[in-house]
C-alpha cells in the first residue's frame, strides 16, 4: 500500500532509474534484483528480452508523503486487528502484514 | 432475537437458482480427468459468457501461464482440468448469487473477501500439499451461508448487521445472538444441497471452529486463508475485523514468514483481476 514504486514502459525508463521490484524472465528467474540502478546497457538488454514494463522507484514521492501513507496504513491495520490482541497468532499475522505493507521484500 | 430454524432456511435453499448442470456433473467427476476434460470443454463451449470469462482468466495474472490460450481445450491442457473446473464453479456460483434485490448487503465486499480467501487457500494448499482446487472452491464458498441468510430473511439479517455494528463483534457472533443460527451451518446445508464433496462441506461448516480438525486439513486451510483475507482488507468494509485465529490450525500448516509475505503479494495481484473478470456481465 505504500507506493513509492510505479510501473513504467521500458521505453520511458531512463538510465539512473532504480528498480522497485526484481525483473523476472519467463521462467521466474531474476534478471535484475530490486534496488538495481538501470544503465543504458541493462535497458538495451531488457528490450532485447522483450520486457515491456518495469516497476521503478518513484522519485517524485516525498518523504512526507511516505510518512503520511505509512501512518494511514498503521491506522487501518490497528483497526482491522483491534480485537484478539492477546491471541499469539493474531499478533503474528499483524506483524507479517505490517512488514509486508512497509515494503519488506518476500 | 428473531431466531430462524435451520429447517426453514434449508427449505428456502430449494428455491435458490440451481447451479448449472455442468458444475454439478463435474463436481462428482472431480477426480476422473479423462472423461471429465472432454465433458468440461463441451459444456463450457455451450455457454458463451462462461467461455469468454474462462479464457480471460486463463490469460490473466491469476494463472500466470507462459503462453496465451485461445480455446478451452488449450486452457484445460495447460492449466489442468481441476483448475479450469474450479474456475467454472466460481463463475457459476458468483453469477447466480449476486445482488439478489434490494437490501443493505455489500455484495462486492462479500465477493472480494471470498475470492481473496479462495486465492490464499489455494496458495496454502499448494504449500501444505493438499488439493489446491478443492481449497480454492472451499475458500470461495466459506461464507456462502451469509448470502442464503440475507436472501431468505433480509430484515433479520439487517438486525444482524446492526448488532454487529453496535457490539463491534464478528459476524458469526452477531448471527448467534440475533438468529440463533450461523452462516457456517447454513453454508454447509447449501453445499450439501449442491452435492459438493464432503471435505468442502466440512470446511464450510467448521471454518470458524477448526480446533478439532486434522492437521493440514481443508478446514485449517480455509480458516487461515479467511483470516488472511480479512487482514489484507479485500472486502474493504469500514468496520471489518480479523477474527480470532486458531493456534492449532496455524501450527498444523507450518507456514513461515517468507511464505506469508509471498502469499500476500500474489493474492493482492490476483484477486482484484480475477474479481473484475468474474463479476463482469
Amino acid at each position: 500500500m505504500i507506493h513509492r514504486c510505479c510501473a513504467v514502459g521500458i521505453d520511458d525508463a531512463v538510465p539512473g532509474t532504480v528498480l522497485a521490484e526484481p525483473i523476472l524472465d519467463a521462467h521466474g528467474g531474476a534478471l535484475l534484483p530490486a534496488g538495481s540502478t538501470l544503465t543504458n546497457s541493462t535497458l538495451q538488454s531488457l528490450r532485447r528480452r522483450g520486457i515491456d514494463r518495469i516497476m521503478v522507484v518513484n522519485r517524485h514521492v516525498s518523504e512526507a508523503d511516505l510518512a503520511a501513507e505509512r501512518e494511514q496504513v498503521q491506522q487501518r491495520l490497528a483497526k482491522l486487528f483491534r480485537k484478539h490482541a492477546d491471541n499469539d497468532k493474531n499478533r503474528l499475522l499483524l506483524q507479517y502484514v505490517t512488514a509486508y505493507r512497509s515494503g519488506e521484500p518476500s | 432475537m428473531s431466531a430462524l430454524s435451520i429447517a426453514e432456511v434449508v427449505k428456502s435453499i430449494r428455491d435458490l437458482p440451481p447451479l448449472p448442470a455442468v458444475v454439478v456433473d463435474l463436481m462428482n467427476n472431480l477426480n476422473r480427468e479423462e472423461t471429465g476434460a472432454r465433458l468440461l470443454a463441451e459444456k463450457i463451449a455451450q455457454d458463451q459468457a462462461l467461455t469468454a470469462k474462462t479464457l480471460r482468466l486463463a490469460n490473466s495474472s491469476f494463472y500466470g501461464m507462459q503462453r496465451k490460450v485461445s480455446t478451452i481445450q488449450q486452457a484445460i491442457a495447460i492449466a489442468g482440468f481441476n483448475n479450469i473446473h474450479a474456475l467454472v464453479t466460481a463463475a457459476s456460483v458468483m453469477g447466480r448469487l449476486s445482488d439478489a434485490g434490494e437490501n443493505a448487503f455489500d455484495y462486492p465486499a462479500f465477493w472480494r473477501h471470498s475470492l481473496g480467501t479462495a486465492v490464499c487457500a489455494r496458495a496454502i494448499a499448494r504449500h501444505a500439499r493438499a488439493n489446491p482446487d478443492q481449497a480454492f472452491i472451499a475458500g470461495l464458498l466459506h461464507d456462502i451461508g451469509r448470502l442464503v441468510l440475507v436472501s431468505h430473511a433480509p430484515s433479520s439479517y439487517k438486525q444482524v448487521l446492526a448488532y454487529r455494528a453496535a457490539e463491534d463483534c464478528t459476524i458469526i457472533e452477531a448471527e448467534h445472538a440475533v438468529l440463533d443460527l450461523d452462516h457456517a451451518r447454513v453454508g454447509k446445508a447449501l453445499a450439501e444441497h449442491w452435492r459438493f464433496p464432503p471435505a468442502i462441506q466440512h470446511a464450510i461448516q467448521n471454518h470458524h471452529a477448526p480446533a478439532g480438525a486434522a492437521a493440514g486439513s481443508l478446514v485449517a486451510i480455509v480458516h487461515i486463508a479467511g483470516a488472511t483475507a480479512h487482514a489484507l482488507d479485500f472486502g474493504g468494509e469500514e468496520d471489518d475485523l480479523v477474527p480470532p485465529i486458531s493456534a492449532t490450525a496455524w501450527d498444523s500448516l507450518k507456514l513461515d514468514k517468507a511464505f506469508f509475505l509471498q502469499m500476500f503479494r500474489d493474492a493482492e495481484a490476483q484477486t482484484e483481476e480475477a474479481y473484475r473478470i468474474l463479476m463482469a456481465v
